[in-house]
């Protein structure tokens, strides 16, 4: 599934280029509407799409294919913009932005653990003090191209020489930082056993507020692609665990396709033992 | 050493168990080349008892696999200790188990003998205790359904002890 995600400052003139990107690309516009509606699995598996914010470039981080791009301006000329577009006086113009940006910076923080302004998460960023939404939306549309053909033509080489590519995958996979001990013990349990698995690889959006904000979403520990089995490590206390089930519980609601298996605690602990490695 | 013990399958449960087993095993490979496969070290019981009740011919033969112990170097994989002696392939395969719980093992259990192109290939677990699995694997005959339970006896040891019990109980450490 090929996708464009489109994170912007309030007044950055994102929402425009994103939509004249689908546009100049076909691709499907993605709005929150249609998040909040929960059509986004379903749009995926169909549509080449272009996704303004809700997170997508979080959503999709791991998701290759998929080009994330950010939108920024400097403050001065988003203030000139919003003043225009909304006939506000600067003040007000310069509030609104500053309570936009907030909204996007919490709620990105509160269901994502993670910072908006982290730029690290985008493979694309353009300003738009000196470029227009044309050139902008150009660049983009181009940029989703050539990223396509590079990949078309490194996977043959990639195949031919799949020792090297085997070594690479496992080196990265060392980098991980896993949250948990439990989860580096895991992963090398099935290491151990030649069962592959993705670390946290996708985030299931679960509940969404009136403007198709994600408000609640959850990216189980582990991925089996070999078994199709998502997998989640529960070592946290009993109190915490009624709040980890009800997740599980609506995920199986709203993704009725999706195979998850959840480990607790006393699991692990017999886990362990089997393997001769409980401690005390 | 006050570790406990709590018969939960007796030795008269086990035997009519196996025997029922093994009257099944005999009417579904009738006809066909049967060879069990006994995974060692814990399965050696069972897979005895088993073979004595069948009423059809059959070849046994035997398998190791290492097992996960942790603090394995990071490389370390699972891999066959003893091999198989004899040729499977476009044969009828059954593996005997002591117990299927993860999964994990008999996955790569599974994945290895396939590859050798046997003509069927089934599972046969003395103790399922589906509530550990992990992966799925098929388990086309199954003795007893155990709860999550530590468990010896009958071939299932702790520490290489409590194998030869006729019976299988549950350990409580104390």
């Amino acid at each position: 599934m090929a996708m464009i995600t489109i994170s912007r400052e309030f007044g950055s003139r994102g929402e425009e280029i994103a939509w004249l990107t689908a546009e100049k690309l076909n691709f499907l516009r993605v709005n929150k509407k249609m998040i909040e509606e929960g059509l986004l699995n379903q749009l995926s598996q169909e549509n080449k799409l272009v996704i303004l914010e809700s997170g997508g470039h979080l959503l999709f981080k791991n998701h290759s294919p998929a080009l994330h791009v950010r939108i920024i301006c400097p403050r001065e000329k988003r203030i000139l913009r919003v003043k225009e577009t909304y006939s506000l006086s600067d003040k007000a113009a310069a509030a609104l932005i500053r309570q936009k940006d907030r909204d996007i910076q919490k709620y990105i923080e509160e269901i994502f653990n993670e910072d908006w302004s982290n730029l690290d998460l985008y493979d694309l960023i353009i300003n738009t003090d000196k470029i227009t939404i044309e050139s902008a939306s150009e660049i983009i549309a181009n940029s989703f191209l050539i990223k396509e053909k590079c990949k078309n033509t490194t996977t043959p080489y990639q195949k031919e020489d799949s020792g090297t590519k085997i070594e690479l995958s496992s080196k990265a996979k060392k980098e991980i930082k896993f949250m948990h001990p439990s989860e580096k013990e895991f992963a090398k349990m099935l290491d151990f056993y030649r069962i592959k698995w993705e670390y946290e690889p996708k985030t299931f959006p679960l509940g969404w507020d009136s403007e198709g904000n994600i408000t609640e979403a959850f990216s189980p520990d582990f991925y089996l692609p070999d078994y199709d089995l998502y997998v989640e490590i529960t070592t946290q206390r009993q109190k915490l665990v009624w709040k980890k089930n009800k997740k599980v519980r609506r995920l199986k609601e709203f993704y009725p396709e999706i195979n998850i298996k959840i480990i607790y605690n006393k699991d692990f602990k017999s886990l362990l033992r089997k393997f001769g490695l409980e401690s005390g | 050493m006050n570790n406990k013990l709590k018969e939960i399958i007796s030795p008269e449960e086990i035997c009519s168990r196996v025997k029922k087993m093994g009257e099944t095993i005999s009417s579904d490979y009738l006809g066909k080349e049967l060879i069990l496969i006994s995974v060692l070290r814990g399965s050696v019981y069972f897979a005895v008892d088993l073979s004595r009740s069948l009423s059809i011919p059959f070849s046994i033969d035997f398998i190791s696999i290492s097992r996960y112990g942790g603090n394995t170097e990071p490389a370390g994989v699972v891999r066959i200790t003893k091999n198989l002696d004899v040729n499977i392939g476009n044969k009828d395969v059954l593996i005997v188990e002591d117990i299927v719980d993860t999964g994990l093992s008999l996955s790569y259990l599974l994945q290895n003998l396939k590859t050798r192109n046997p003509k069927t290939l089934k599972v046969c677990t003395f103790l399922n205790v589906e509530s550990r699995r992990i992966v799925n694997v098929p388990v086309d005959y199954k003795g007893f359904d155990l709860p999550d339970i530590y468990v010896v006896g009958y071939g299932l040891d702790h520490d290489e002890q409590y194998r030869g019990l006729p019976f299988v109980a549950e350990f409580v450490k104390t």
